[in-house]
């Protein structure tokens, strides 16, 4: 059996009388590319945002690798080895795409306060440590071009790179993708498809992703898991899924 | 901030230190030599203190993005610790230098509290919240009898020179300078910009804001420090709902998130005080008119998230129109 | 205590506590529909002050009918302040529509200041004394003489909420303020001036103000320029402290800050401590509930 890195179980998160997500149990397998998959509200981000902290689980638990993550903060949860985009592109508009970057490394940027007042010798050296990694990540993504651009008036489709290239800043292990092929054409989505599976080979990664382009999902998810009204409706490869009636029934069937 | 990266900031830093180096030893000449007037000479220390406490309130509501009314609290504690201490204990002026740290970091441990109801509330909400504290503080101090209630302290020895006003200056600009070009800069921006999405790139936002209240108050406090030891009296009257709005005037006029624009922001704004003194009370109505003619025109403050160099661009491009378009905010 | 002393305050509860509510509920139509902390609104409410006392002292000797004087004078001030309150959003509010938030909010400082310290240079620095807008008659309740003008404040301040509420429930206008106030750009879409709303929400503020000001007058009769910093601060806290916002918030806070006024000076040593007391009272339910008693909490969308 390969190592499970990130397993959810019996994960409920409730608003009010809303149930989000309701019992939703898995596991994923490290280095794989896991899918998200589920009409709009089947609870697919919110699955997203309790894995990193933002909420906390009505009930349930969140596993990555060995350690509970139920009630840590988002940050903690990052630090300890998990990044993510979001469906809504949250960059730091005002900021430059360099500085979106630097931003991201602060969990292991190793200085204090006493380092920045005294202008010491490691603050330097850390300074530098995180522009040139920085600069690394983006020039693998393609967008060395752009570090001094503020980030919020890039277009759409760079904004997205610049979200994934953030994110890797995190130094993760596992990676969240929230839609990242949300408005784009055929041909992006393949550049794209190749993206996420060049950075899976290069930063050693397990990444989940959340997507309706039904492209992306067959052609490099190794596994999907099919969510509807905030519950599990199935699991399973793509090819095990083509053929599964219930979800032809309820999401496939009607998107194709 | 629209630097290409922070390390090469140090050239600006430079810059900056000598521009203050050379206004201080200017100082320096103008007091020794008796080139102005004893009133003036006081204005630039009212100048010089107020861009101390400006510095500080802009940290959190330039830099952090909090709207926080606090500052007169800080204020009236670093003023009241350090004069306590000096009128008291350290009766010496070589001694000046502890009763202003002692002050500062007074204030400072106050401001981490005042950072804790930041975690959870926002906006309007927390801004009630730090201006019952900057209340609270007046309140307790016109109730405190051992600090002479409402009558304040009187008779507290006046070591505040323009020395002491400009050398302090020049330690909250090195301080400033130094923090917001750090990581904690960047991630107080970063939470200004998106709270939620800091926290999920790894952004301690409760360190953060712990810190930049912490820092805020100890520069705040050291300017209440000066004022007192300034004036030689302080009452708890000094530190009400005016003086807050005197503190968000001069940040907003210089503009928010910048060093520059602190001092800018003081400087121009005890000008007009001065100036508006001859129309005695019709002062405030001018003075608050002002207020909405700035915001109206320059939403921003004159120097909104621009230091020097940021200006010194923006002219050469516009004189250039080569490279139109990037502006400030917008890019 | 006798039961004499307990009726007295808990009348002067009510009273107060109706003031602070009807501030506080001028204060959140304004922050519900134009998002706007309006830090001009205490001297908004000074001038309703002034102008009721101008109006009144010149109208005393000359008509004989108190109510009448009453009606009239409560009719010009809302003009006049609804006029004032205008002028403010065309000339410090709306031209900062697309600025940082804050901008309106020091704008809305150097407004109230100007208008405060205008006051002040019109009017003078000397506490003058309110007529008698209600004829003060005695009555007795359950045998204890209770003063006619203590009760009428509460029942007009009461009468006035009665209104406004059925006038946000029950129609067009009111409406369409709820619209604005829930969502302003999906109002737009729907076919409602937003704009127009917005004014309107000022007009409301201003009005509400102004009776809340006739109250206060005839409650505490001596006032000075200042009058409205004070009194509009724990109606904003008041506000705050319900959930900014929400009508029913609004007017629990002005309640529960009138019987802290009232209760707190009874068992503290020094009076002035009430303010520490309201402040704490307000700082622990913000830390316990960030949206304030009524508020909605809002879950952030990601």
């Amino acid at each position: 059996m390969a190592e499970k890195i990130v397993s959810l179980k019996n994960v409920c998160m409730y608003f009010g009388g809303i149930r989000a997500i309701d019992d939703i149990d898995f596991e994923v397998e490290k280095g794989r590319v896991f899918g998200i998959i589920g009409p709009n509200g089947a609870g697919k981000t919110t699955i997203f945002n309790v894995i990193t902290g933002v909420y906390i689980p009505t009930s349930g638990e969140i596993y990555f690798h060995d350690n509970l993550l139920n009630k840590l903060m988002p940050h903690t949860i990052i630090d300890k080895g998990i990044a993510r985009t979001f469906q809504n592109i949250r960059l730091f508009e005002d900021q430059t795409v360099l500085d979106n970057l630097k931003i991201a490394h602060f969990s292991h940027t190793r200085y204090g306060l006493a380092d920045v007042f005294l202008n010491s010798s490691r603050y330097k050296e850390e300074e530098q440590r995180i522009e040139e990694e920085s600069i690394k990540i983006l020039n693998f993504l393609n967008l060395a071009d752009l570090m001094n651009k503020k980030a919020g008036a890039l277009p759409y489709g760079e904004q997205r790179r610049v979200e994934i290239a953030r994110a890797l800043c995190c130094k993760p292990e596992v990676l969240l993708l929230d839609e990242p092929a949300a408005g784009m054409n055929p041909a992006e989505i393949n550049d794209l498809n190749q993206l996420i599976l060049k950075i899976r080979e290069q930063f050693n990664l397990t990444i989940l992703v959340i997507e309706h382009q039904m492209r992306l999902v067959m052609e490099i998810c190794e596994e999907i898991l099919v969510l509807n009204f905030g519950k599990k409706l199935a699991i399973g490869t793509p090819n095990e899924l083509k053929n599964n009636p219930a979800v032809l029934e309820a999401y496939l069937g009607k998107t194709n | 901030m629209t630097k290409k990266n922070y390390s090469t900031g140090k050239n600006e830093f430079l810059w900056q230190l000598a521009i203050l180096l050379a206004i201080t030893l200017t100082l320096i000449a103008l007091k020794e030599m008796r080139l102005v007037s004893t009133s003036f000479l006081l204005i630039l220390q009212y100048i010089g203190i107020y861009a101390i406490l400006t510095l500080g309130i802009n940290i959190v509501n330039g830099y952090l993005g909090v709207f926080s009314l606090a500052h007169a609290g800080f204020m009236a504690i670093g003023a009241y610790v350090s004069a306590y201490l000096s009128k008291y204990f350290f009766t010496d002026i070589t001694m000046f230098a502890v009763s202003i740290m002692a002050g500062a970091i007074a204030a400072l441990l106050v401001g981490i509290l005042v950072a804790i109801p930041s975690f959870k509330t926002k906006g309007d909400y927390l801004a009630i919240i730090t201006l019952g504290f900057s209340l609270i503080v007046q309140s307790l101090l016109q109730n405190a009898r051992f600090v002479g209630a409402s009558k304040g302290l009187n008779n507290i020895p006046k070591f505040t020179n323009i020395y002491w006003v400009f050398g302090c200056l020049l330690f909250a600009v090195f301080i400033t300078n130094r923090f917001v070009r750090s990581k904690y800069g960047r991630s107080m921006q970063a939470i200004r910009e998106d709270e939620t999405a800091s926290n999920l790139v790894s952004v301690d936002v409760r360190k953060i804001k712990t810190i930049a209240f912490a820092l805020s108050a100890f520069l705040i406090g050291i300017s209440g420090a000066l004022i007192g030891h300034l004036l030689g009296y302080t009452s708890p009257s000094a530190y009400g709902f005016v003086n807050i709005v005197d503190g968000l005037v001069m940040v907003y006029l210089g503009g928010t998130g910048s060093i520059v624009g602190s001092i800018f922001g003081s400087a121009a704004w005890q000008l007009i005080v001065q100036l508006l003194k001859q129309l005695d009370t019709w002062r405030w109505v001018v003075g608050g008119i002002l207020l909405i003619f700035v915001m109206v025109f320059l939403p921003k403050g004159v120097f909104g998230n621009m230091e020097l160099d940021d200006l010194f661009r923006i002219i050469k491009e516009k004189i250039n129109r080569k490279e139109p378009g990037r502006g400030i905010r917008n890019g | 205590m006798n039961v004499n002393i307990i009726i007295q305050q808990v009348i002067n509860f009510l009273q107060l506590g109706s003031i602070y509510a009807l501030c506080a509920l001028s204060f959140t139509m304004v922050y519900g529909v134009a998002r706007l902390v309006n830090f001009a609104h205490g001297s908004i409410f000074g001038v309703s002050m002034y102008v009721l006392f101008f109006a009144s002292t010149f109208l005393f000797e000359r008509i004989k009918s108190p109510w009448f004087v009453y009606v009239i004078v409560l009719i010009i001030a809302s003009v006049v302040t609804s006029l004032i309150a205008l002028l403010l959003e065309s000339a410090a509010y709306k031209p900062l529509k697309n600025a940082p938030k804050i901008a309106v909010v020091v704008s809305s400082v150097g407004a109230g200041m100007a208008i405060q310290y205008l006051i002040l240079n019109l009017a003078g620095s000397k506490a003058l004394r309110m007529p008698a807008l209600i004829p003060n008659l005695r009555i007795e309740l359950a045998g204890i003489p209770v003063p006619l003008y203590k009760i009428m404040v509460i029942v007009i301040a009461i009468l006035t909420m009665v209104i406004l509420n059925v006038i946000i429930k029950g129609t067009r206008l009111g409406v369409a303020m709820r619209a604005v106030s829930q969502d302003r750009i999906a109002a737009g879409f729907m076919g409602i001036d937003t704009g127009r709303v917005v004014s309107a929400s000022f007009v409301f503020g201003a009005v509400i103000a102004s009776v809340a000001a006739s109250l206060y007058g005839t409650a505490y009769s001596i006032f000075a320029y200042d009058v409205g910093e004070g009194i509009i601060w724990w109606s904003f806290i008041a506000a705050v402290l319900g959930g900014i916002g929400s009508i029913s918030g609004a007017v629990l806070g002005g309640y529960i800050i009138g019987a802290i006024s009232i209760i707190a000076p009874i068992l503290l040593p020094v009076s002035s401590y009430k303010d520490i007391v309201a402040f704490a009272v307000l700082i622990i339910v913000l830390l316990v509930k960030p949206t304030g008693l009524m508020g909605k909490k809002d879950i952030e969308k990601i």
